[in-house]
């Protein structure tokens, strides 16, 4: 492998939907093939393909299946890096990659994307079909400002539009002074017969804007092979077919993957433009194991800690399940089950059931745990449940083990007719700001794929309809 | 009236003088076939006079008239033939729509507004018609009227054949007709006749609230609306047969015309006005109907079509010449022909300059002899250029009618191109450096040329989507502009990447074309 170092900061996978050709996890697999020294994934307002991607790389390096096998031997170890970015398209067209330094950065970038997923009802009561104010799906309503004032700790490069001009050079101004962390330039040559005077012009406008040149190729697919994919992906988003999409397809199969060497070839005279792709991704510490679950806090009073709290409370709960004095086994097995729980860390979960029964008998709401909780002297002594299970000789494991690595099941049953208060209560406790959306992502079916392609392939309606005959799904 | 029938006869030799018309002296139906067995479709007077009804079955009205002779209906052809003659009425107003009222109710609307003074007014006009009618053997009922509605109820419920209801006098006009004659459909009529509401003056008394409160469903919005639009305080918008048409002039003989000779000059006359109008309005034509009104009542006539708007007479007398009036079907004889141009376009008067606006003046003549040209040849003979979005230089341009050719200079996004290119390009033999710059020196014609000056590649894809075939190229090509040691600039390419595994065969060189 070669000695240079390069980051591939602009790829689009299909999570930008109709524009990238191919699957995050192709993009990985071809980035490690290829050799790079890193990639982000940067798709169009969303952070939807990053887990995708994250998996991939995670299966490259520790499974040993077949093919990681064999790709491992012919590439050698991995020592790809993934990064986690995105790429805001602002609702004036214009676009800009951000990649979040850290896990704090992380989440701003997630709040700016929520923001402008959330002006969906920025317009008003039911917005019709030809109501401007309409959000499609996957919509994003954001501008630059509102980008820049969550930007704080988050690197942008802004890519070069088709036309370079002076409203570009003054946008990238402004917007490099408004940006609060680093701000670069993105440019990618186009393989349009002027790469070398468009190059230059560019590194002139990085040098009057201050925002540094760095080298990306606007990856949309892994291999020059997707070509007629991507073709057929555009003429489904212009609407159109392939015979009239004309200058709207690409004029070359060049947006794939590129090795170091051939990007230090197109980018020669501009060295520095390549260097720095490495020295953001230097500075980039944020992965997505960062990321773990957040429990809330609220049951544990201040000064506390959640397994502390759950201590006091088990044992407060078994003197009153057995006002003759708790056993000893009771009291083994009490210390048994919350050593377990401390080992696998969840605390706050029993916690917050707890608090939740609590105030459903406060109210006067008949409730009762069920299922394999009961098989739990906590969850005994928490009042959660109503049987003791020592009396009946059950099995704790079948409740939390080790093993399962996964949170135990807590089943609750609350009188049906008042079980709205709980959940009213759960609100009030627990806060909207808790609340986030679940990435709802569009995408194909096999149907309607082949109905889509075979139109943009011109082919008539009778033809796609008895293709997509053809495909279960 | 019976329109079918009068479609049918005049569809089929008239019979010898001797001989009695079946269709017209005898009980005569055409039938039509439904999936209730044959029902009358049409009736001819006598049939009618026997009290047979439309709509019933042909066995029935068997029964009761035994010597009842029919023939199959075919209401295709009397829509046509309908058509055919709301087209010869167009030389009495050039606002001539159908209704297509069923049950031998069909009759045709014109619109007289501004054109009766040409034929000694309203009365005259309408005498005239009726005539004319008659001598086409078309059994007709005229009336004039100040709305659509009251002429047709006037033609089909008054006394006469001929009925004028003078101006703003329709309700008086109307009242003593049935209510029928308001166009309801059976069932409404049957309500109003059951409520004792028989003529239109009847109807038209009565409380409008009240009227509508009684009939509380869309018969009654269909009552009022009629009654409304007889009595003019409700439009009633007609869809001309022919678009109205602002440019035209008329010429109508005394005696039938069957010479073309003469047609040709009454044509070349009737140019000469139209151009006059033409030039008055500050328009020019694109498109132009000669039309000759036929004795027998049909038309026939020429096209022709403009590249560019024309007003100058010769030129368009020449269009039709070149067309030829041997392709008019003069029949029996015209006794009325048109000139129409139903395409206009501003056109307005030009300075001619002493510098003489020489491109202005060739492209006015280019245009008048592809007019020429294509009048001559056909429309699809004279083709121009047009642009065509497609990276590569062999599709970037199509073959399409001239007229529809558009003047938008290339888009930018495409790169650099030279002013003459060769198709299909020809063989260079070149030195390059690996894997892909600007040749350092190529043979082309057996000329060793040295590259000083090269820019480039511009890669440019196959159309995967294009069949593979012809000239069409399969492989990946990059374009590079050079020059060589003497001034001369080209655009050469390489199909086939090196390092896109393009080994067999190995890439090639190419010239493409040459810059300025």
């Amino acid at each position: 492998m070669s000695s240079l170092a390069y980051v591939e900061l602009d790829v689009r996978s299909n999570f930008s939907f109709l524009e990238g050709g191919s699957k995050a996890e192709e993009l990985i697999v071809q980035a490690y093939a290829l050799g790079l020294t890193g990639f982000g994934l940067c798709d169009r307002n969303t952070l939807a393909g990053v887990v995708r991607a994250h998996r991939a790389l995670r299966r490259l390096k520790e499974d040993d299946d077949e093919e990681t096998v064999a790709l491992r031997q012919a590439h050698g170890e991995v020592r790809l890096r993934y990064f986690v970015g995105s790429r805001l398209v602002f609702r004036d067209g214009n676009e800009l990659l951000v990649y979040p330094r850290d896990r704090a950065a992380y989440g701003r970038l997630c709040r700016m994307l929520s923001l402008g997923k959330s002006r969906i009802d920025a317009g008003g009561s039911a917005p019709g079909k030809d109501d401007p104010d309409r959000i499609e799906k996957g919509d994003c309503r954001l501008d630059f400002a509102d980008a820049a004032t969550l930007g704080e700790g988050l690197i942008a490069l802004a890519p070069a539009p088709e036309r370079i001009d002076d409203v570009f050079e003054r946008r990238l101004l402004t917007w490099r002074e408004a940006w609060p962390d680093q701000f670069y330039l993105a440019a990618a040559p186009r393989r349009r017969g002027d790469d070398r005077a468009r190059l230059n012009r560019l590194a002139g406008i990085a040098a009057r804007t201050g925002a540094p040149m760095v080298a990306t190729n606007a990856v949309l697919y892994h291999h020059p092979d997707r070509r007629p994919l991507q073709d057929v992906l555009t003429c489904i988003r212009e609407k159109t077919t392939i015979d009239e999409a004309g200058f709207r397809l690409e004029a070359n199969a060049e947006r794939h993957l590129k090795p170091a060497v051939e990007m230090a070839r197109l980018f020669r005279g501009h060295e520095a433009a390549l260097a720095r792709t490495v020295e953001i991704a230097d500075q980039l510490s944020f992965r997505l194991t960062d990321l773990s679950y957040q429990y809330p806090h609220e049951p544990v009073p201040p000064g506390w800690t959640a397994n502390r709290r759950l201590a006091q409370l088990a044992f407060r709960g078994a003197r009153a399940r057995f006002p003759d004095g708790v056993s000893a086994s009771v009291v083994e097995t009490l210390k048994k089950e919350l050593r377990l729980i401390r080992k696998v860390d969840y605390p706050h979960y029993f916690l917050t059931v707890h608090d939740v029964v609590q105030e459903a008998r406060r109210l006067g709401i008949l409730c009762q745990g069920r299922g394999s909780a009961a098989n739990s002297v906590v969850c005994f002594c928490l009042g959660v449940t109503g049987v003791d299970p020592t009396s009946q000789d059950l099995l704790f494991e079948r409740f939390l083990s080790e093993e399962r690595k996964e949170p135990p099941d807590i089943d609750v049953d609350f009188e049906h007719e008042r079980r709205e208060e709980v959940m009213q209560y759960m609100y009030t406790r627990y806060g909207r700001h808790r609340a986030a959306i679940c990435a709802t992502v569009i995408h194909y079916r096999p149907r309607s794929a082949i109905r889509d392609v075979g139109k943009a392939l011109g082919l008539t309606e009778d033809v796609t309809a008895a293709l997509a005959n053809t495909v279960w799904g | 009236m019976d329109w079918p029938i009068t479609a049918w006869r005049a569809a089929r030799p008239s019979p010898p003088d001797a001989a009695p018309d079946p269709a017209v002296h005898k009980p005569f139906a055409l039938v039509e076939r439904t999936t209730h067995g044959l029902i009358l479709h049409a009736l001819n007077p006598a049939a009618h006079a026997l009290g047979l009804k439309l709509h019933q079955s042909h066995a029935d009205a068997c029964a009761i008239v035994p010597e009842l002779a029919s023939a199959p209906a075919d209401p295709v052809e009397d829509a046509k033939a309908l058509r055919r003659l709301a087209g010869w009425m167009e030389r009495y107003s050039p606002f001539v729509s159908l209704d297509p009222s069923p049950g031998g109710l069909e009759g045709l609307f014109l619109d007289l507004t501004g054109g009766q003074h040409l034929f000694g007014g309203e009365a005259a006009m309408a005498r005239a018609m009726l005539a004319s009618l008659e001598r086409l053997d078309v059994p007709a009922r005229i009336a004039v009227a100040d709305t659509p509605g009251a002429a047709w109820a006037l033609a089909r419920h008054g006394d006469a054949t001929l009925t004028l209801a003078p101006e703003g006098e329709a309700k008086t006009a109307l009242a003593a007709l049935p209510v029928a004659a308001l166009r309801l459909d059976a069932s409404a009529i049957q309500l109003l006749n059951r409520f004792g509401l028989r003529r239109i003056g009847a109807l038209a008394t009565l409380p409008r609230a009240a009227l509508a409160r009684r009939f509380q469903d869309a018969q009654a919005l269909n009552v009022l609306q009629r009654l409304d639009q007889a009595l003019g305080t409700l439009p009633e918008p007609l869809t001309p047969v022919t678009a109205p048409t602002v440019y035209r002039v008329q010429r109508v003989f005394a005696e039938p015309m069957t010479n073309l000779e003469a047609v040709a000059i009454e044509a070349a006359a009737l140019t000469e006005r139209l151009a006059l109008a033409l030039e008055r309005d500050g328009v020019g034509a694109r498109r132009l109907h000669l039309t000759g009104f036929r004795v027998d009542g049909r038309t026939t006539g020429l096209d022709v079509r403009l590249a560019a708007a024309s007003r100058r007479a010769a030129h368009l007398l020449r269009l039709f010449r070149d067309k030829g009036f041997e392709h008019l079907d003069l029949g029996f004889g015209i006794d009325a022909l048109a000139l129409t141009a139903s395409v206009t376009e501003p056109l307005h008067a030009r300075q001619t300059s002493t510098l003489a606006d020489a491109d202005q003046a060739n492209a006015a003549a280019r245009d008048a002899l592809v007019d020429r040209l294509s009048a001559r040849l056909g429309d699809g003979a004279v083709l121009a250029a047009h642009l065509a979005e497609s990276w590569l230089p062999e599709t970037a341009e199509t073959l399409g009618p001239y007229a529809s050719r558009s003047e938008t200079p290339p888009d930018p996004a495409v790169g650099t191109r030279p002013i003459l290119l060769f198709d299909p390009p020809e063989p260079i033999e070149a030195v390059a450096e690996l894997p892909d710059s600007a040749p350092a020196r190529f043979t082309w014609r057996r000329v060793a040329r040295r590259v000083l000056r090269s820019s480039g590649p511009e890669r440019l894809a196959p159309e995967w989507w294009k069949a593979a075939g012809g000239c069409k190229p399969k492989r990946t090509r990059d374009y590079y502009r050079v020059e060589d040691d003497q001034g001369g600039r080209y655009w050469v390419f390489r199909e086939g990447l090196y390092d896109g595994g393009d080994v067999d065969p190995p890439p090639s060189w190419w010239m493409q074309g040459l810059f300025a």
